[in-house]
């Protein structure tokens, strides 16, 4: 049985990370039903006790380490997956991943050969108020930061392949060093299974990239009713729950204002 | 030497580091040069690493039907996904 870890670095927002770990479940679940061994790896700092426990409440493991810099705390993630001298059970292939992002199984049943990294060019975005959803095409090599990576890639680099004191673009980084080190050995594949195969969820808080920036930089369609486009493909109590999740974000929004 | 912790010692921040703080990477030409301009200054080589006691595996890892740990990469067989853009 083929085995997949994925990396899901949290930083605050822990309401939108609750859901987004719980659907997580729900996908790893999915992937062992159809014979791929999937689990997730937690990185959260010490102090975000309530993400590093929400994380083992799901099964996955955990990484304490400060928030300093993102890379760190990716590799940290990879490094878990990966390496024996941690995991006596070392994943085949991790795939970095947000923890506001849902993303179909799918994507994972056909795993990719051990010098190729497989990404994805189109994700679709939810507005910071859940009043609209855009697909994106990512036409740069790799496509979206939700990638596969299979472990042969990532051993020669002690099992870090991003730049430690990354505070963003980890993505970006992670393929160049990968390709910087592998040269054209290393091949890169894009896949595409359907507009909403990765979804990332937009809100008010503190984020890298708002829903406005992704949108006016890529190409996008819009469409109203994020929850409704979604139905086909995610299950419905999930998205009941990030109804829920935006709703109290409008409530509390109001309640302010009348303040 | 793969890594090293380094500190900034110009008076420029150096890759987003401000002027006295410290940061790990990995050891190349662009950061040789910088410690030859006096940019950053080497402080130790470090092999980065995940902290001792900071981590926890998966409650259920492997699976029980993983139990035999495979580690082969996957075959090429009939794609179930589409290669390229459009729905």
């Amino acid at each position: 049985m083929k085995s997949l870890w994925f990396v899901v670095p949290v930083n605050g927002r822990l309401g939108l990370a609750a859901i987004c770990l719980r659907q997580l479940r729900r996908t790893c679940d999915a992937l062992i039903a159809e014979g791929v061994a999937a689990s997730a790896v937690v990185i959260s700092s010490p102090g975000e006790l309530d993400a590093l426990r929400v994380a083992r409440r799901f099964g996955f493991a955990t990484v304490a380490r400060d928030n300093d810099f993102l890379g760190r705390r990716f590799n940290d993630g990879i490094q878990l997956a990966t390496d024996a001298r941690h995991n006596p059970h070392p994943a085949d292939y991790v795939v970095p991943c947000g923890s506001d992002d849902w993303v179909d199984h799918r994507l994972f049943l056909d795993l990719p050969p051990r010098d190729t990294i497989v990404g994805f060019q189109r994700i679709s975005f939810v507005s910071e108020d859940a009043g609209e959803i855009s697909t994106s095409f990512l036409g740069y090599r790799g496509g979206a930061g939700v990638r596969i990576i299979p472990r042969a890639l990532v051993a020669e680099l002690g099992y870090r392949p991003a730049d430690e004191d990354r505070k963003r673009c980890c993505d970006t980084s992670i393929l160049r060093n990968l390709s910087v080190h592998h040269g054209d050995a290393l091949k890169v594949e894009h896949r595409h299974l359907h507009d909403r195969q990765i979804v990332d969820w937009k809100t008010p808080a503190v984020q890298l990239n708002s829903y406005r920036e992704v949108t006016f930089q890529f190409n996008v369609s819009a469409i109203e009713d994020p929850f409704q486009e979604l139905a086909d493909v995610y299950p419905a109590e999930a998205l009941e729950e990030m109804r829920a999740h935006y709703d109290s974000i409008r409530f509390g929004d109001r309640r302010m204002v009348a303040a | 030497m793969t890594h090293g912790l380094f500190e900034v010692t110009g008076r420029r921040e150096y890759r987003g580091h401000v002027t006295g703080t410290r940061f790990e990477a990995r050891m190349d030409v662009a950061l040789q040069r910088a410690i030859n301009r006096g940019d950053i200054r080497l402080i130790a080589e470090v092999e980065p690493s995940l902290e001792p006691g900071s981590y926890q595996l998966p409650t259920d890892w492997p699976p029980i039907a993983a139990d035999a740990p495979a580690h082969t990469e996957g075959r090429r067989e009939a794609p179930l996904l589409v290669e390229g853009g459009g729905k």
